[in-house]
């Protein structure tokens, strides 16, 4: 095995052990700051936080027996210089476009884009796992809005009822100047999976409509009204209220 | 900016779920490498018999790792004189029939046991009728003429040469034989990392397909893609083969597609990635006729795609 070959390996090796220490701690610190969320369904934290303290006790003790009793011949799988830069860039990107973008949670572009109906879909009714919550319904959440409308999409058997829901404002073409969709996503296992659940807002003459991604509150009544060629439920609003984006963003 | 950080949410989210399973795969498989002998696998199989193509169904139980620590365990089963039509189902079925690979396929479509199910029972079709139909082919035809004079050429005593392809044929048992119990545990513990790796580069490969298909790419194209019911499972199956994923974590790529594309192109690529892909196709020619592996692919190319159709037309 050539000098440089061998240096290509040494490298490689080397920031494969730097990345196994740094990865672990960019996703404590996600987690630290509440934001682990964003990415995962709540209730795979476990497996998620679990998988990268084992990486990381396992960057600790490669790098300190390395140091103390050099490294077996093992297999190279780095593929000369140019692997070593290229697979390199691959797998820290992550870590670099984290430290530049930062954190937070889906924006509704996709959903936007995706020209995809809006209300309560087909595709995300059928994985709505829970049953709509009792009580009053201007207790509601999101959460609760959506396991009922799912469970029973009948427009007409909310009218009337009193509504005070948060989500993101998203604005699509079919629905009327006046209106828009609050949004948030459904995920089961983590964003890559996230399908957009939306109930349009039809906002009173001269209320503005912040723009496309703000967290707000809405309070108001709903309604069946049709958009977009179909029936669905509809919320009127009395008030709509820029708030912070929850820690929580999704539906899990 | 916006665009940036949907980019990194979904490209996360894909490699948080999938590293502790990846992390997992690699342990089992460092495992059975430096610490068991493949030997009693191949003690078990029937070397003569059609049974051995039903063994082989199972072998992934015991061997619950992705397509490349399979390929030395098939090296080593044609060398032992195992019919290359037992051992052509197990290295089809394995990397999919495992229980690693089975939780893996539930966490990425938890309520949807539909699409587990047809994982499972595509696979056992397709490898079994693709190791049925080898079962008729002579011997010579399918496998390189060192596998039938039962050698493996190159092998060491002592260190591994290197090349591209011995580096993957190499993790096998005798690799570690005749080391100290400490000096093995280190070898163990690199073996983890560098194997690790190897996988986690082609994860983060995938998951920057995925990520682009989802925020770069425009999402009316991606839309038409995925709903039209033969396209989308073109698409799927070739993002299979080109993404090379190791089937630990697969799930998690396909996972990403679920709400745009069609079942059946989820499924196909479910069951299609994991037996043919660039990686398993370059590893395979380290014990099989190039002639053959071509044809074990269109094979298995086309029933995949033929399931996917009908999983869109009939089942889902």
């Amino acid at each position: 095995m050539t000098v440089r070959r061998e240096t290509t390996k040494r490298y490689t090796r080397m920031f494969q052990t730097i990345w196994m220490i740094c990865f672990p701690l960019y996703v404590f610190d996600i987690a630290l700051k509440s934001k682990l969320s964003n990415y995962v369904n709540p209730k795979y934290n476990w497996l998620v936080l679990g998988g990268c303290m084992a990486l990381f006790v396992l960057g600790i003790v490669i790098l300190v027996l390395k140091r103390w009793k050099g490294e077996p011949g093992g297999h190279d799988h780095s593929g000369g210089a140019f692997g070593l830069v290229f697979w390199t860039a691959i797998i820290y990107l992550p870590l670099v476009l984290g430290l530049v973008v930062g954190t937070g949670a889906l924006s509704t572009r996709g959903a936007r884009q995706s020209g995809m109906e809006v209300g309560i879909t087909p595709t995300a009714a059928s994985r709505a796992g829970e049953e709509a919550a009792g009580g009053e319904t201007a207790g509601w959440n999101f959460e609760d809005w959506f396991y009922a409308v799912a469970g029973d999409p009948e427009p007409e058997n909310y009218e009337g009822e009193k509504a005070n829901i948060e989500g993101a404002v998203m604005s699509v073409p079919e629905v009327p100047d006046d209106c828009f969709i609050l949004n948030r996503y459904l995920i089961l296992c983590c964003a890559a999976d996230a399908v957009p659940v939306g109930f349009p807002v039809r906002v009173k003459e001269g209320l503005r409509i912040p723009p496309d991604d703000t967290w707000v509150r809405v309070s108001g009544t709903m309604t069946a009204d049709e958009i977009g060629g179909r029936r669905m439920v509809v919320l009127e609003a009395d008030t709509v209220e820029e708030v912070e984006a929850p820690d929580d963003p999704y539906i899990y | 900016m916006v665009i940036a950080r949907d980019f990194l949410i979904i490209l996360l989210a894909i490699l948080l779920e999938a590293i502790p399973f990846l992390l997992i795969g690699v342990l089992v498989s460092a495992v059975l490498s430096v610490y068991v002998s493949d030997d009693f696998v191949v003690k078990l199989f029937p070397r003569k018999s059609f049974v051995g193509l039903f063994y082989a169904l199972v072998m992934g139980f015991l061997f619950p790792v992705c397509e490349c620590g399979n390929i030395p365990v098939a090296r080593r089963l044609l060398i032992k004189g195992v019919e290359p039509a037992a051992v052509v189902t197990f290295l089809l079925a394995a990397p999919v029939l495992n229980p690693l690979v089975i939780i893996v396929t539930v966490a990425a479509f938890p309520g949807q046991p539909e699409i587990l199910i047809l994982r499972l029972l595509f696979t056992v079709v397709i490898s079994l009728s693709v190791g049925a139909i080898l079962f008729k082919v002579k011997k010579e035809d399918i496998v390189l003429p060192f596998v039938t004079a039962g050698e493996i050429p190159g092998h060491h005593e002592g260190e591994c040469n290197g090349s591209a392809l011995h580096k993957h044929v190499c993790v096998g048992h005798e690799h570690y034989q005749g080391l100290d119990s400490r000096r093995r545990f280190m070898e163990f513990l690199f073996l983890i990392r560098d194997e690790f790796f190897a996988m986690l580069r082609l994860l983060v490969l995938g998951s920057i397909i995925a990520a682009s298909f989802r925020t770069i790419f425009p999402q009316d194209l991606v839309t038409r893609l995925g709903s039209g019911q033969v396209v989308s499972i073109l698409t799927m199956m070739l993002l299979a083969f080109l993404v090379s994923m190791c089937s630990n974590v697969d799930a998690f790529f396909a996972m990403a597609f679920a709400g745009t594309f069609t079942a059946g192109s989820i499924v196909a690529f479910l069951v299609f990635g994991p037996m043919v892909d660039i990686k398993a196709l370059v590893m395979m020619t380290s014990a099989f006729r190039v002639k053959a592996i071509i044809w074990i692919s269109v094979l298995v190319a086309l029933m995949s795609f033929l399931l996917g159709l009908l999983v869109n037309y009939m089942i889902l």
